[in-house]
């Protein structure tokens, strides 16, 4: 079975947590895209990124064929 | 590994903290109960309870090995996403420029409270900037949230709207 593989970081306290799916099984898309959905929920902002590190435009919903995406937690000021 | 030591000596007495596998430190605490006996004697038992206080704030800090790794963690991620003179910058100054989508400058140094200069058109700091993640994250998951987020339209508004202005 052919394998495309998609990232998704979270920053968080452990420096950053990856979630990885095939994105030709439905089922991991669909986990991913829910946490994607609660993350954004919770004020997370979502950019698309290529693989060699250059910042896309920001995601306001979950796009399965994204190869990678970096999710930056909710600010506050200080 | 859920309790490690606990020690008193007179009337003082030596805290020691132990480690749980998380990574969480606990620190046992000191209780004392009194019992009547039929003479009227009052017995003091001392006893030291291992593990989470329970009548305060859960005392939690993260001890230094993970907090450590996850710097680490978060400062190779950052370097991902930097262009070479950035990353140049950063390993010499520890800090980090960048161009806003609204065309202005600022200067994202490594830290957390108020590391963010807008810059003017000599380079030079006009005024600091504080608004960064609530949750605690290694500083350079921080500078890579003020990063992203500088970057973007919506989001630099957003970050200028939420910043306070030192």
């Amino acid at each position: 079975m052919e394998i495309k593989i998609s990232a998704m970081d979270v920053l968080d306290t452990t420096g950053h947590t990856r979630t990885s799916w095939n994105r030709l099984r439905p089922e991991e898309v669909e986990s991913a895209r829910e946490q994607f959905e609660s993350l954004v929920a919770k004020g997370y902002k979502a950019f698309r990124v290529s693989d060699d590190g250059v910042q896309d435009e920001q995601m306001k919903t979950f796009d399965p064929l994204a190869e990678r995406m970096l999710l930056i937690p909710p600010i506050v000021g200080g | 590994m859920p309790f490690l030591a606990a020690a008193a000596a007179g009337i003082g007495a030596i805290w020691t903290a132990s480690t749980t596998s998380s990574g969480i430190i606990t620190y046992p605490y000191l209780a004392t109960t009194t019992t009547s006996t039929s003479s009227g004697i009052t017995s003091g038992i001392t006893w030291w309870y291992s593990g989470l206080e329970p009548n305060r704030e859960t005392v939690q800090l993260r001890t230094e090995a993970p907090w450590y790794a996850a710097q680490r963690r978060a400062r190779n991620l950052l370097l991902e996403f930097l262009t070479p003179l950035q990353r140049e910058t950063f390993r010499d100054l520890r800090h980090i420029v960048v161009r806003g989508a609204s065309g202005q400058r600022y200067r994202i140094e490594e830290g957390r409270i108020g590391n963010v200069a807008l810059l003017g058109p000599d380079g030079q700091p006009l005024h600091r900037l504080c608004a960064h993640p609530r949750e605690i994250v290694p500083d350079a998951d921080t500078m890579l949230t003020q990063l992203f987020m500088l970057r973007d339209p919506e989001t630099e508004r957003q970050f200028l709207e939420r910043a306070n202005v030192h």
